[in-house]
């Protein structure tokens, strides 16, 4: 059976949580939430298949990044970090950290379907709308 | 730092309180010898002239018009200069005779911050107290001492000028240093608040911006077939989305402090940059007007630097009509060759800037704005920020009739696109 590739959101706006729900359902992805920065308890239990993860929340989103990659069932997780500024030496601090990408906010559009493509590749640009 | 102006008035105050104190003296010389039945009223008639002119000069020395003062010193030189050998020729006392030697002293005093003046006198009181003394009937030893004693007095007085000069010149640099230090701190710090400002303004806007992003992109796919308006008016909301996040990434720009580094620079798209931020500095009764020369050629600056001189200037010129509120204000931007560099004005038709206060407008800490309002560094910083790329910022009058800023630029062959 085809598990349903699994997202997991977090940062402390809901609306912009409820936003990337809303977009990523339209590929046919589950989305799990967290506003709360309890990121790593909750991949720890759901084992998600990609992470977006805010910067500024009530605690660091590098720190959180750090311990990602320090447990072993969440270091291989690819992890997206979202920050609402363009800085340079904060970009680089995440990727050595062990982050895939890093998109300053307020991201373009194609980024949910950069961030649909790494969970579940599709052929065309059109969206797979969802099951459920 | 006090100008050349300024300094020269305090110098010259001090130079009053001379010759009002020799003044003094020499009334109590002439009262002292007719008194005393030494002299009469026409025998004291240079201490009586002196008197005179001592307390005419005294008094020129605290005018406010350099022409007068200088006027005065010349004129007090040149009488004594003249008039003490001929009371030397003619009285034959040993006291006149010394004050031969004691003219190149008192002029050092008088002139120690005209050095080349000190110079020319000294030689020239030697031209002329040579002849006098062998009028006077000095034999050649005599004369020669009289000559080494004046050549060493005349010395003393060019040492001690090019001294007083020496620290003078120390004191300034020491104290434009200190100012210097004193304007970046003002301004780093100002920047630091700015750049805090700015992360917290975006960081708020940038996260609702997000999300009103991405609901557009999901509500527009959700409703597809739309007619024509309600096509536009998609555009439109997502066009109002782009522009608020091009003003959140230029004021972030503004407010960080490190240069985006020096390299060709499109002048339109910089100018377009600034047209956007204006518009939120400038009242909505101020018209902003941006000229563009075809075909012109990228300039070598600092992009960002460039960016935060003409805002500055922007800005500038809305305060000065927001204080003159002439019938119809404008700003207007114009960018255009001329020459071999590009040239950058901003017109405004507000209050201009008066005759007395052009000297002083690149200079730190001067501003007629409000305390509070002004901090007296924009121009300053503004003129360091173009220097550093090779360009210059300069002040005209505007044909608008309020004032121009004019910043040169060099043209860009070689460098890389910034």
């Amino acid at each position: 059976m085809l598990r349903t590739p699994t997202i997991l959101v977090s940062d402390d706006e809901p609306l912009l949580v409820n936003a990337l729900k809303r977009e990523a359902r339209r590929f046919g992805i589950d989305v799990l939430t967290d506003t709360k920065s309890n990121v790593v308890e909750i991949a720890r239990e759901h084992h998600p298949d990609l992470i977006v993860l805010d910067i500024h929340q009530s605690r660091d989103g590098r720190d959180l990044l750090a311990e990602l990659k320090k447990h072993p069932e969440t270091r291989d997780v690819p992890v997206i970090m979202l920050s609402a500024n363009e800085d340079q030496f904060m970009r680089h601090t995440c990727f050595e950290l062990g982050a895939a990408d890093y998109e300053v906010k307020p991201f373009d559009p194609s980024f949910i379907r950069k961030m649909a493509r790494m969970v579940c590749p599709f052929e065309d640009d059109e969206p797979i709308f969802a099951m459920h | 730092m006090p100008n050349a102006y300024q300094r020269a008035k305090v110098l010259d105050g001090r130079r009053s309180v001379i010759f009002a104190s020799a003044a003094v003296a020499a009334a109590a010389s002439a009262v002292l010898q007719i008194g005393i039945g030494d002299k009469s009223v026409s025998g004291a008639w240079w201490e009586l002239s002196s008197l005179v002119v001592c307390a005419v000069v005294a008094a020129l020395l605290r005018h406010d018009d350099v022409r007068r003062r200088t006027g005065g010193l010349v004129f007090a030189t040149l009488f004594f200069v003249v008039t003490t050998p001929v009371v030397a020729l003619t009285l034959q006392r040993s006291t006149d005779v010394a004050l031969l030697f004691a003219l190149p002293l008192g002029l050092a005093v008088v002139f120690i911050d005209r050095i080349a003046v000190v110079g020319v006198v000294s030689m020239a009181a030697i031209a002329i107290n040579v002849p006098v003394l062998m009028a006077l009937g000095w034999n050649t030893t005599d004369l020669l001492h009289g000559v080494a004693v004046m050549g060493a007095l005349y010395t003393a007085g060019v040492l001690g000028a090019l001294e007083f000069k020496r620290v003078r010149d120390r004191d300034d640099e020491h104290t434009r240093q200190l100012q210097r230090a004193s304007v970046q701190q003002v301004e780093g710090e100002r920047l630091l608040v700015l750049g805090r400002l700015a992360a917290g303004v975006a960081h708020e806007i940038n996260n609702p911006l997000a999300y009103m992003k991405a609901n557009l992109s999901f509500l527009e796919k959700a409703h597809e077939a739309l007619d024509d308006d309600e096509r536009q008016a998609w555009a439109e909301t997502r066009e109002g989305l782009e522009r608020v996040s091009a003003i959140v990434a230029d004021l972030k720009g503004l407010a960080r402090s490190a240069p985006s580094g020096i390299g060709a620079i499109e002048l339109e798209d910089q100018l377009r940059r600034v047209a956007r931020l204006a518009a939120m500095r400038c009242s909505s009764t101020v018209k902003l007007e941006i000229e563009i020369e075809p075909g012109l050629p990228a300039c070598r600056a600092d992009g960002q630097r460039l960016v935060q001189v003409l805002m500055n200037l922007v800005a500038n010129a809305c305060d000065a009509i927001e204080i003159g509120r002439p019938q119809c204000a404008r700003v207007r931007v114009i960018a255009r060759k001329a020459g071999d560099r590009l040239r950058l004005e901003v017109h405004d038709n507000g209050t201009g800037v008066s005759a007395e206060n052009e000297p002083r407008l690149f200079s730190a800490f001067f501003t007629t704005k409000p305390v509070g309002v002004g901090t007296g560094l924009g121009l300053v910083l503004s003129r360091e920020y173009v220097e550093a790329f090779g360009g210059t910022l300069a002040y005209e009058r505007s044909s608008l009739g309020g004032a121009c800023f004019v910043i040169t630029m060099q043209i860009s062959e070689s460098d890389p696109p910034r």
